[in-house]
């Protein structure tokens, strides 16, 4: 048996022990340069992040007053009421809808990307970027336009005589989705687009070669080869649209509000901070969770260098 | 009409402006097992992708067995590549990478398991079936790439530069077991290489290419005795290179060279005329070093730069005693010769005429 002090050295690496501080003061110099961004985020990023933890262990007063003790009741009350479970689960619902749509559609993007060259590569590029140059709160409201009673979608329904009084599309689940879709969508493709650039095409060579037709090759090599692309574009959509803020505000009813929207208001409209924090905590624990097991459940990434 | 395994008619292949591949025209039959030689860039692989359906040539038809392939598409062709950086699927381990090939020839699952087995049994590495890609040598993933190559049992094996990542003792190894692995299952093989010792050393046929043409097809012996040009004279083997103008054709043609050294030469181009510039291709083993009362179609004088010991025989890296034109001449290390000959002293070298290969240049 290894001795517990033992093996907490053996998981440091190398060279990492108190002995070393003169090549830690040599490590130290090069960071010298970054210094003035780490005081930027310890001052507006840290700090404020150590209070709102503080926060969310206070106990909040009748009228909005913060009383500074130490209590586990505000998460006690957030894990075990009904309906912020209920918007937790609504939540993970909305986001599996979001990453399940986004996975395929996003792949054939990239896919077409990929597979492209030269101009037509370029101008798919650009429209994929293109969204990301426009305020979300403004591509939000454009979906809004869109998707409205009176908006273009009903007019030409309307026209074809599918309806006369116009679908009601927007504060709906779908409306929701479809603008969280068109939201995390770019990041997705980018994300996914790199991985298969790193697919070496010799690959596909081999498997034609060795008698694949098209869909067997992509079944078979492309898509195992560009499955990590897969997982962690998935993954952020997934982890976005759980927290999303502005999408279900603008295109959903209360009904559809995520846990970050309720934090808001308890912060805002409430004025009860200690609960609104603790919503907030309590959201960065549950991705942290599911980055954890996302993490021990990931492919292997396989080197694919030549 | 002799059946040929493979037959490529006038073969010809752009990637926009570049040319690639100009006009090949090859046949080789069953059984053969063909080297394809020429230097980085010279269109070796673009041929092997035409050949196995992974391009279209621009121009051309491929003709496999008889039949004319030139529109299938690779997965269609009974035609197998070891690729120059062999491809292994790095998501899969050593079995189902051999096994791959069967899977999409639909081939059944018992025989699919025996086949395996057996092929791994051939490269000597049977148990390692479990094991993925980078968790082997190079010559071990080498070796898996022939195996995955040969389990859709091909009627053409292509290889492109198999050997070329391994070290040279592992490389001697992989030759010589190929060349068996050849004659046990006599298909045909087609192998590129940019290596003229390993294309010299394997082969008993020989392509030589140069930018995107053939330049002649033979047996290594033949290729080295009379090559059709300059190009594949100074390609395969060493040879020095002595240029001068044609100035007399009959009775005895002759080079002079612009020091004013005329060497009896024999003509292997017949383009040349009275007052072409041309070459004189010498190799190193057919100059002699000679005394001046020997008998020899030409003789001339050097000037010893350098000695190169090489065990049995020495190298002479010399000069012209006339001019600078560099000649080098190898001597056997126990002769009276090689001893005498230190640098800086100046020898006789004698050249009998039908060793002298003499080319136009152009
Ligand atoms: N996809 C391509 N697009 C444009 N040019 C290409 C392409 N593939 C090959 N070429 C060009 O065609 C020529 C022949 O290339 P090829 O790969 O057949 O050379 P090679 O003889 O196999 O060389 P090496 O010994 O270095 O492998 C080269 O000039 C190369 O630049
Ligand atoms: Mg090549």
């Amino acid at each position: 048996m290894r001795s517990a002090t033992e093996s907490i050295k053996m998981s440091y690496p190398e060279g990492f022990s108190m002995g070393t501080i003169t090549s830690f003061k040599k490590n130290y110099k090069y960071l010298l340069p970054a210094i003035p961004m780490l005081l930027f985020l310890i001052i507006f990023f840290v700090y404020p992040s150590v209070i709102m933890v503080k926060y969310s262990f206070n106990k909040s007063l009748l009228y909005g007053e913060i009383e500074n003790t130490f209590t586990f009741e505000n998460y006690i009350n957030f894990f075990t009421d009904p309906f912020y479970l209920k918007v937790v689960w609504r939540s993970f619902v909305l986001g599996f809808w979001v990453t399940a749509i986004t996975i395929p559609f996003g792949y054939v993007l990239a896919y077409a990307m990929w597979t492209s060259k030269g101009l037509k590569r370029k101008l798919l590029y650009f429209c994929i970027l293109l969204p990301l140059f426009t305020n979300l709160v403004i591509r939000l409201y454009g979906w809004r336009i869109l998707l409205s009673p009176m908006g273009p979608i009903n007019g030409i329904l309307k026209n074809l005589g599918f309806t006369d009084s116009g679908f009601s599309m927007i504060y709906t689940k779908p409306a929701v989705v479809i603008g969280l879709v068109s939201e995390c969508a770019p990041y997705y493709v980018l994300i996914l687009f790199s991985v298969l650039t790193l697919v070496n095409p010799r690959y596909i060579d081999a498997a034609y070669d060795l008698g694949a037709g098209k869909i067997k090759t992509f079944f078979q090599i492309i898509w195992p080869l560009s499955l990590p692309g897969v997982v962690s574009g998935g993954m952020l959509t997934f982890i976005w649209s759980f927290g999303a803020f502005a999408t279900p505000t603008i295109l959903g009813k209360p009904i559809h509000w995520t846990p970050a929207i309720h934090a808001e208001r308890q912060i805002l409209s409430i004025r009860d901070w200690p609960f609104g924090t603790a919503i907030g905590m309590s959201l960065v624990v549950i991705v942290l969770v599911i980055l954890f097991i996302q993490s021990r459940l990931t492919p292997k990434v396989h080197s694919q260098r030549t | 009409m002799p059946n040929f395994s493979l037959e490529l008619q006038n073969i010809g292949k752009r990637y926009g402006e570049v040319v690639a591949l100009a006009d090949i025209n090859l046949q080789v039959k069953e059984g053969d097992f063909f080297f394809l030689l020429g230097p980085s860039g010279c269109g070796k692989t673009t041929l092997l992708k035409i050949i196995s359906g992974l391009e279209a040539p621009t121009r051309g038809r491929v003709i496999i067995n008889g039949k004319n392939e030139t529109e299938l598409h690779a997965n269609k062709r009974n035609t197998a590549t070891v690729f120059q950086e062999w491809a292994l699927f790095p998501h899969m381990n050593v079995y189902d990478n051999i096994a791959f090939g069967m899977k999409m020839h639909k081939f059944p699952a018992q025989k699919i398991k025996t086949k395996v087995a057996e092929l791994l049994e051939l490269i000597h590495m049977g148990g390692y079936h479990k094991r993925m890609a980078y968790e082997l040598s190079g010559g071990q993933q080498q070796r898996v790439a022939i195996a995955r190559s040969l389990a859709i049992e091909p009627d053409i094996l292509l290889l492109d530069e198999p050997l070329s990542n391994l070290d040279l003792s592992l490389r001697q190894n992989m030759r010589i077991e190929l060349i068996r692995l050849h004659e046990q299952i006599g298909k045909t093989f087609i192998y590129v290489t940019h290596d003229q010792t390993e294309a010299m050393t394997m082969g008993d046929n020989l392509v030589v290419m140069q930018k995107g043409k053939i330049e002649q097809v033979g047996s290594p012996k033949e290729i080295y005795k009379n090559p059709v040009n300059d190009y594949v004279a100074t390609f395969i083997g060493e040879t020095n290179e002595i240029p001068g103008t044609i100035s007399e054709l009959s009775p005895e043609p002759i080079l002079e060279t612009p020091s004013g050294i005329k060497l009896k030469v024999d003509i292997r181009d017949n383009s040349l005329k009275k007052g072409s510039k041309a070459v004189a291709i010498v190799r190193p083993e057919h100059t002699k070093v000679i005394k001046s009362d020997d008998a020899i179609d030409n003789r001339f004088d050097v000037i010893v730069d350098n000695v190169a010991y090489f065990g049995p025989s020495l190298r002479l890296f010399c000069h012209s005693a006339n001019d600078n034109t560099p000649f080098f001449v190898d001597v056997f290390t126990e002769t009276e010769m090689a001893i005498t000959a230190v640098a800086g002293s100046r020898i006789k070298v004698g050249l009998e005429k039908q060793y002298a290969l003499c080319y136009g240049i152009n």
